[in-house]
């Protein structure tokens, strides 16, 4: 766990966990430890990260401008692995994002986490920075529903434009839809109740 | 910007549908291509036609349940999605370094000949776009046979879900070794052939050579990946920088490449093919030392005891049917893992909510991301150049829409 680290705060909404969990020691502490010198409001996060990648939280407000100090200072972080998304429906701020990168130079990784939550969640978007967050902010925003301000052509992607819902909701039914045609002539069938998540008939 | 139909704009523009049925789009890409005259000036690409909520349905499933769902990703090459997610599973359940060398070897000599059969396919369809048909038929020969070889370890020729978190679903039978030393002796001239079709083909140069051309800068920006990077310059391979399964204790060199091309692309992904056959005889090597080893951690928490353990002892029962009820409970956390698959950085990212189901279970689908460089390599050429672009960056609508 990440709590011998000081200035350690947790995420808001997460439950301790009360035996400790096995994690390895961020690797690359340096450049984590200079994004934290630079930027005070970001922390890292009281969960376990098995993989090692230095983590950091990042207030929505200053990621386009972390993400900036990333991309010019050495070790340049000059590639955008990827962007995803996750819900935590128990917890205030029930969206985190997750952003990736990665140095060339170096190969060290660094991992920032965003939150939100509210009626509109939104985060500001890295596209006028980095395009190729293009397609993964219009799939979180297809999936989950977060907005990404700044995008220029946020619109679903991966599900029919005419869906409805966010997919990846944990609130949204994993059941069988009725099958549904784009524009289909004949309305759609009464849909599968909410809440009517299969369980493996075995757990 | 919205284009929908094949209209003729205001601007004397010509809006052309490719795809989804376009036999050149490798599978069911839609393009929408704007046009003046034969020149493209505007595509805008259109995924998700074959999205199937492999991701949401992995949450319903246990860990081990889930393994199945990872071949149906990327279908050209399913041990690698089998593997990026075990591995990253392995972070998640803390056994990263438990898993015995036997199982790590045959890992590595299943992704080198997974990935020399999608390279095979990809390299028969992309002379097939381009016109040369006799290739195709000479790639499928040879996938054939590595297809025969997973069906002789697993049973299955495509859908293997041969790994398991913690080692393999089984051990490989008697005469893998030889099979596969056949394999590799037989490809190498076969490669040869392919190249004296191709790499110095005229018609096939004149449909390669400059065209799609994607700077350094360019690549980086859309978040390239795989051979697709390479060829535009960038030295970076996961099996390099981020080695799993024992990888740098191989001997092998990444081919790149500063041109940025179309041929680029092509002269990347054949000297590939070449270098996965040395990974293998190497493998091969290693392999003789390790008989009659371990193929998967005795842990019972997390992995399944053997069949003759299950006869033998009323424990291994009792954990053989915890884990096929219950599945394996990791710790809560996430972990993300990666290896290099045919097209690129293949990862998995798993976050565990401390239940014996994944939380959420993330692809990044390298196809994804080089497929959102597409328009940047057509704009301004030839819609005959389209077909070629497409091609050369081996994209796999299974593992993109998910």
């Amino acid at each position: 766990m990440a709590e011998s680290t000081p200035g350690t705060q947790s995420v808001p909404g997460q439950t301790p966990q009360s035996e400790p969990a096995v994690a390895p020691p961020p690797e690359h502490p340096e450049a984590l430890q200079r994004l934290l010198d630079r930027f005070p409001d970001c922390f890292v996060p009281d969960w376990r990260f098995a993989d090692g990648i230095s983590t950091a939280a990042v207030p929505p407000a200053q990621l386009v401008d972390v993400v900036r100090w990333l991309m010019e200072t050495e070790p340049r972080f000059d590639l955008l692995v990827d962007i995803l998304g996750a819900h935590w429906p128990q917890r205030e701020l029930p969206f985190e994002v997750t952003y990736l990168f990665h140095s060339l130079a170096t190969h060290w990784r660094i991992r920032l986490k965003c939150l939100a939550g509210g009626e509109a969640p939104a985060l500001p978007s890295l596209v006028p920075l980095w395009p190729a967050a293009n397609w993964p902010e219009r799939e979180i925003y297809d999936m989950y529903g977060v907005a990404f301000d700044g995008h220029p052509d946020l619109r679903r992607i991966l599900m029919p434009n005419d869906w409805e819902g966010h997919p990846l909701r944990k609130d949204f039914p994993l059941g069988e839809e009725p099958v549904e045609f784009y524009r289909s002539p004949t309305p759609p069938a009464a849909p599968f109740p909410a809440g009517g998540d299969i369980e493996p008939s075995i757990a | 910007m919205v284009m929908l139909s094949e209209t003729r704009t205001e601007s004397g523009t010509m809006i052309l549908n490719m795809g989804p049925q376009h036999p050149s789009t490798h599978g069911v890409l839609r393009l929408l291509l704007e046009l003046e005259g034969e020149v493209v000036v505007n595509c805008v690409p259109d995924i998700g036609f074959l999205h199937t909520g492999i991701e949401k349905t992995m949450e319903a499933r246990n860990y081990h349940q889930a393994i199945v769902l990872t071949d149906r990703t990327d279908y050209l090459s399913p041990i690698s999605n089998n593997l990026s997610y075990v591995l990253a599973c392995e972070k998640l359940f803390n056994i990263e370094h438990d898993v015995p060398r036997r199982a790590q070897v045959i890992r590595v000599i299943l992704c080198e000949l997974s990935r020399i059969a999608s390279h095979l396919i990809w390299l028969g369809t992309h002379a097939l776009d381009l016109g040369a048909t006799t290739v195709f038929m000479y790639c499928w020969r040879e996938r054939e046979q590595i297809l025969s070889i997973f069906e002789f370890i697993s049973g299955v020729r495509m859908m293997t879900s041969y790994m398991r978190i913690g080692g393999l679903a089984a051990d490989v039978p008697e005469g893998f070794e030889e099979r596969v030393a056949g394999f590799v002796r037989s490809l190498p001239p076969r490669i040869n052939d392919y190249e004296a079709l191709l790499t110095r083909n005229p018609i096939f140069l004149d449909r390669t050579r400059d065209i799609g051309y994607l700077s350094r800068e360019d690549a980086l920006k859309f978040g390239l990946a795989g051979p697709c990077l390479r060829a535009s310059g960038v030295q970076f391979d996961v099996r390099v920088q981020f080695p799993y399964c024992g990888y740098e204790e191989y001997d092998f060199d990444v081919p790149y490449s500063n041109e940025g091309d179309v041929y680029a692309r092509y002269m990347v992904r054949v000297r590939e093919m070449r270098e996965s056959v040395k990974i293998i005889r190497q493998g091969l090597e290693k392999l003789k030392g390790l008989k009659g080893e371990e193929y998967r951690i005795d842990n019972p928490k997390i992995a399944f005891p053997k069949r003759e353990q299950i006869h033998r002892s009323m424990e291994s029962l009792i954990h053989h049917f915890k884990l096929v009820s219950e599945g394996p409970v990791p710790q809560p956390g996430e972990a993300y893992g990666i290896l290099e698959s045919p097209r690129g950085e293949q990862g998995t990212y798993v976050f565990s909510d401390g239940s014996n189901k994944p939380h959420r279970v993330r692809f990044r689908p390298p196809g994804f991301y080089n497929l959102q460089a597409l328009p940047q390599l057509v704009i301004g050429r030839m819609v005959a150049d389209v077909v070629a672009c497409i091609g050369s960056i081996d994209i796999v609508l299974g593992e993109i829409d998910r």
